[in-house]
């Protein structure tokens, strides 16, 4: 017969087990006096402890010991009143009245700054380069500048990816074959 | 108003005191620490009464901060000293009706119980106290202790175990 390990009788001694394991000791028991001694040998050794642990440290003077305890817990007591006592009263009201602040600004901070009107920022606009009838014009927010063609007429006019113009025509007043190339950086 | 607090505070001390220096005692091993410690945590716990929402419930509270205090301390310290007998002062403390062979072995067994959580390690001497002493479930050990309920068990047993022996060993 195999016999369940001593860790197990101890923790079945003091209802420990989990049930499963309960539930086999316990049928081990109904059959083995030997575990059964071993389980009440526990059992008395936690009553032994029990009792006795629960009297005080031999050759202690209780009477005396508790007197000063007594006394030092009424002096702990008093000196954490006076140091914190009051002031962690107020402060805790504090605590409470500066949350409740707080809250009320969050809300009213936060329905200000939705309905205010929110400038938009500068948008960069670049200049433009185009072609018009009377020649190539570069265009800014502030202002546009053409380079006139001289009413000539036809032009031939290239642009390029990067933003260049350029206008061919024969000048009417010298007869002679006159490129403007406007380029921008 | 005051009054009535103070002595409430004064009752509550009084019915408390002995049971959580001998908890305390127990688990550091150690007459003056223990009486710190029991100062400490009455303090801790007066202190903070207004959070005891159910006074029912204030010995469990009160037991549950002197082990917090008392694990505290065992971890700042990293040591566990037992008190010498010859070392303490006083002469021994006998309620008038106990006969000298009463008393002679009310010391001895005094005596086998601090020898016997001598040969216990810190956390078999904790789970021990705390269940076999204090009669806390294994869970509520483990919970106070930091650790699993599997590893409290093995502590358990394993305390157990070494007590027995040491009780076969004195009784042979």
């Amino acid at each position: 017969m195999s016999h369940p390990q001593a860790t197990a009788l101890a923790l079945f001694a003091g209802g420990e087990l989990p049930w499963w394991m309960r539930w086999r000791v316990r049928w081990h028991l109904g059959a083995c006096e030997t575990c059964r001694r071993e389980v009440e040998g526990y059992r008395r050794a936690a009553a032994w402890f029990r009792e006795t642990a629960a009297e005080l440290p031999p050759g202690f003077d209780w009477e005396r010991a508790a007197a000063e305890m007594r006394a030092n817990i009424q002096l702990g007591l008093e000196a954490g009143e006076c140091v914190s006592g009051p002031e962690r009263a107020v402060s805790r009201i504090r605590w409470r009245v500066a949350a409740a602040v707080a809250s009320i600004a969050v809300v009213v901070l936060g329905g200000w700054w939705l309905h205010m009107p929110h400038p938009r920022a500068p948008r960069f606009e670049a200049p433009l380069v185009a072609s018009t009838s009377e020649g190539i014009q570069i265009r800014e927010p502030e202002g546009s500048l053409t380079l006139l063609n001289s009413g000539a007429v036809p032009v031939m006019v290239s642009a390029s990816a990067e933003g260049a113009m350029t206008a061919r025509f024969i000048d009417e007043e010298t007869g002679l074959v006159t490129v403007n190339h406007v380029s921008v950086e | 108003m005051v009054a009535e607090a103070a002595e409430r505070r004064s009752r509550f001390i009084a019915e408390n005191l002995r049971r959580i220096f001998i908890q305390i005692y127990r688990m550091v091993g150690n007459v003056d620490d223990a009486q710190d410690l029991t100062q400490e945590a009455f303090i801790k716990a007066l202190q903070r009464e207004d959070q005891l929402k159910d006074p029912d419930k204030a010995a469990h509270w009160l037991s549950r901060i002197a082990t917090n205090t008392a694990i505290d301390f065992l971890r700042r310290s990293s040591r566990a000293e037992f008190l010498e007998v010859e070392a303490l002062a006083e002469p021994l403390a006998s309620p008038a009706e106990e006969s000298p062979e009463e008393l002679l072995l009310r010391s001895e067994r005094r005596l086998f119980l601090e020898e016997g959580l001598r040969v216990l390690t810190e956390r078999e001497r904790l789970a021990l106290v705390l269940r076999d002493l204090e009669g806390l479930p294994a869970a509520e050990v483990a919970r106070r202790l930091n650790c699993s309920k599997a590893t409290v068990r093995s502590h358990i047993a394993n305390a157990r175990i070494k007590f027995r022996q040491l009780l076969e060993r004195r009784n042979r």
